[in-house]
């Protein structure tokens, strides 16, 4: 008796033990829902461009007509595609519909989170830089911190809204229907915008500047970028969307703009923003010689140079050097100085109690290594605000160009303050203070403040009815960094200042773009 | 009449820097208690290192330089009957670095409840064989923080797992120990909302790997001592590995293998007193640091509820 009742207890909790083991190890993930724009926006083609001249910089062919044998060749290929669609196919169509924008902010993000961890020190105590010209060897190239990745998620999105712009003066300049609009049999397999034009192909477009950005920005990952490219122009073709015509047209297009953007882009001034000995000792004195009695210093051990010492000499989207200068905060307080030791207290209280509520927000906001950056966290909260409003592609293009063109110029201004006024950091003041992860640059001011008062103002314009929260979000992501105990409150609000001020320059250009 | 109390008992800590392993040290070795024993412990044990395996690569990091992690663990047995007896531990853990600005953190970790089942015992010439079972779980008694490792004391999943145990003891005192089990593991949820491991996750869950664990034993055992020394071993059966320089994660492959010293030693002058001892080595790791732990701790075994004259022997 005793021996059975003993077993059932054993059977029972191996039983237990099994139903737990049945347990999933899958990972509920958040994704957007698919949606279906409602604007064609038929003056698109008039909006202004940000690097273009206007769409008459970029020169296209006119379409064969609909009636040509050409044409329908194009569509006899699709239908007899249609008819042998696999599984697979399905997959890739559902993959790219709604916003293909949407699908390469989330490729660039993904591949942000995947290069941004800082390099190994060396045995002898230096650092190795990545090398764009050898990007395979350690330290893979590049490091995508976030000065890095506010710089390409801003070109990415300022190539793909002028591309965009473009396309829209083709598509109501030669309002050439989707394949499925024909009337010849060929089946939608995705929902399609009535109206618009698919000629040049918008998908196109997206697809192809996502490739020719992303694979100078992240080089080793060129074949699967290109392999995603492929995919969604093949998921277009085959739902019936575009033609093989519409898709060359929107290359064609592409590739010009991303000629004119990577122009730009090589020659914005990063390739110099590491900086070197001379300049970085030359900031800590020029900073003391204004006052500091406690100049920066890496915490890190071998001490680590400032990550992109002269990122703050980049060009701008913007503003000109002369409003940066302009919009650079106000001198922090004195070293020692009451409001100084005030705000060092208030660090110190949070840093001797690292649980709750507080410690939930700095990790919520904390965005620190091999994650998307601040920046990519706010083109995540972008894209939410984008599918609820089921903007088209052009308006999600604005959207995102303009957030990313605040954003990466509110980095710069950022930056720009950090190494003029050469700052300690709370825990170089007081080494008793320990952080949730200390970022190796100044702390005066707060990147996560300023990127973020950039992107909220940004965001509160274009969503209005949102203001409210992304200002919310943008205050909480500025405390979360006096909560993990790696910023003074000063630092977060002179940065929460700076970005507001750098977004609304962004709010002025979206006002003054013709999209209104 | 203690004296043979203590070697049916023998609850020997052996403890590895965290709570489970202790418990599961505790619980499945080859010993058992009779009905109504009742067996308090308390442990004081740290564990060091400086280098650690970043995947399979072993290296130090001086922004750590030396890690610690200090703990207090009380443990409760009891005999429900002769065959089954059941295990309850917690640890307070303390985790901290000589060098680097990282938040170190400390608290109660997980409640961990095992149940032991004595399923065959086996009389030989010179010798016995006893073969046991035992299942358990675990969940977090506090709301620490997971995902902040090293320094976070515990994973913050809900575990449950099983195991079988061979017990072989020559009646010269030579005892040998095989154990073997399965701990399932559940998810976790974190603070943040999008982490990348081995891609990119958009979620607040994390899944932890479960863990194919086991021990080798060989040691001496009379009415005065206990020594042993064992081999062990803790597999992920899933999991990532932490990238080049990045920080480790709880879903990470966390694979260890150690060598450990274990002594018990009965205290003459008090009934069912006893010292614990024990070291231990990691020797081999991934996603893992490479610690030297010591443990010491003091147990008592006593009867609350019986008379003392109830001893009969189950042996």
């Amino acid at each position: 008796m005793k021996q059975a009742k003993t077993n059932k207890i054993f059977i029972g909790g191996i039983l237990a033990l099994g139903m737990l083991a049945g347990c999933s190890k899958d990972i509920d993930q958040r994704s957007l829902p698919a949606f279906e724009p409602t604007a064609t926006e038929a003056n698109g083609g008039n909006w202004k461009t940000i690097l273009l001249a206007g769409p008459a910089d970029i020169i296209i062919p006119a379409p064969e007509a609909a009636g040509s044998a050409a044409y329908q060749a194009e569509l006899t290929s699709i239908a007899t595609r249609q008819q042998s669609i696999t599984d697979t196919d399905k997959r890739i169509i559902e993959k790219w519909k709604s916003s293909g924008i949407i699908r390469w902010n989330e490729i660039a993000r993904q591949l942000v989170a995947t290069y941004n961890i800082p390099p190994e020190a060396n045995p002898d105590g230096t650092y190795p830089a990545p090398n764009p010209n050898n990007p395979g060897a350690y330290p893979k190239f590049p490091f995508a911190n976030p000065p890095y990745a506010s710089r390409a998620y801003a070109y990415l999105h300022v190539a793909m809204y002028d591309a965009l712009v473009t396309t829209w003066k083709y598509k109501f300049t030669h309002n050439r229907m989707s394949p499925a609009a024909q009337g010849t049999g060929i089946k939608a397999l995705e929902p399609i915008q009535e109206g618009l034009p698919s000629y040049p192909s918008e998908d196109a477009v997206v697809a192809q500047v996502g490739y020719r950005l992303l694979k100078v920005m992240f080089p080793n990952d060129t074949t699967w970028l290109q392999e995603q490219s492929n995919e969604q122009k093949m998921a277009k073709q085959l739902s019936g969307v575009a033609s093989p015509s519409d898709i060359a047209a929107g290359e064609l297009i592409a590739n010009q703009v991303a000629e004119k953007v990577l122009a730009r882009y090589r020659t914005d001034g990063m390739g110099q923003a590491a900086g070197n000995p001379n300049l970085w000792d030359e900031l800590k004195q020029d900073a003391m010689a204004r006052g500091l009695t406690l100049p920066w210093e890496s915490m890190e051990t071998p001490k680590r140079p400032m990550m992109l010492a002269m990122f703050g000499n980049v060009k701008q989207f913007l503003i000109t050097t002369a409003q940066r200068d302009s919009l650079r905060p106000e001198p922090p307080p004195a070293i020692g100085s009451p409001e100084f030791n005030e705000a060092l207290a208030e660090v110190k209280r949070y840093s001797n109690n690292p649980s709750g509520e507080v410690w939930r927000i700095a990790q919520l906001w904390s965005d620190g290594a091999a994650t998307y950056t601040p920046p990519g966290h706010w083109n995540e909260i972008a894209c939410n605000s984008i599918v609820k409003n089921k903007f088209n592609e052009l308006r999600t293009a604005r959207t995102l160009a303009l957030m990313n063109m605040a954003v990466f110029d509110a980095g710069i201004s950022c930056w720009d303050a950090k190494a003029y006024y050469f700052y300690p950091r709370p825990s170089q003041a007081d080494p008793s203070i320990k952080t949730i992860g200390l970022p190796n640059f100044p702390s005066y001011t707060s990147g996560h403040s300023t990127f973020s008062g950039a992107a909220s103002t940004v965001l509160g314009y274009i969503f209005p009815d949102e203001k409210a929260e992304f200002e919310r979000m943008s205050l909480e992501a500025a405390e979360s960094r006096i909560y993990g105990a790696i910023h003074y409150r000063f630092d977060s609000e002179a940065g929460t200042r700076c970005g507001n001020a750098i977004g609304s320059f962004a709010v002025k250009k979206g006002m003054a773009d013709g999209s209104n | 009449m203690i004296r043979r109390i203590f070697n049916r008992t023998a609850a020997l800590l052996c403890l590895l820097g965290a709570g489970q392993t202790t418990i599961a040290q505790t619980a499945f070795d080859g010993f058992t208690m009779s009905k109504g024993e009742l067996c308090l412990v308390a442990t004081y044990g740290e564990s060091k290192w400086t280098e650690y395996w970043e995947g399979k690569r072993l290296r130090e990091n001086l922004n750590i330089g030396e890690f610690k992690s200090t703990n207090f663990m009380p443990m409760l047995g009891y005999g429900i009957t002769d065959r089954i007896s059941v295990f309850a531990t917690a640890a307070y853990i303390s985790n901290s670095s000589d060098k680097g600005t990282m938040q170190h953190l400390k608290g109660w970790q997980d409640l961990n409840m095992e149940t032991k089942i004595q399923l065959s015992k086996t009389a030989f010439k010179n010798s016995k064989l006893s073969t046991f079972a035992t299942v358990g779980f675990s969940v977090p008694l506090t709301s620490y923080i997971p995902d902040f490792l090293p320094y976070s004391i515990g994973l913050g999943s809900k575990t449950a797992q099983a195991r079988l145990i061979g017990h072989w003891k020559h009646n010269n005192g030579i005892f040998t120990t095989l154990q073997t089990g399965y701990i399932t593991r559940s998810k976790i949820e974190v603070d943040r909302e999008t982490y990348y491991t081995d891609q990119q996750y958009y979620s607040k869950e994390m899944a932890i790997p479960d863990v194919w664990d086991g021990s080798i034993r060989a040691g001496f055992d009379n009415k005065n001592i206990r020594a042993g020394i064992q081999y062990n071993w803790s597999f992920c059966t899933s999991g990532s590995d932490m990238r080049r320089n990045d920080m480790p994660y709880p879903s990470n492959r966390m694979n260890r293998e150690s060598i450990s010293l274990t002594a018990l030693v009965w205290m003459p002058w008090v009934k069912g007193l006893a010292i614990q001892g024990m070291a231990d080595q990691t020797i081999a790791g991934r996603n893992m640091g490479k610690a030297f732990s010591w443990m010491g701790g003091i147990q008592y075994v006593f009867k609350p509820f019986q008379k003392k004259t109830n001893e009969a022997s189950k042996n």
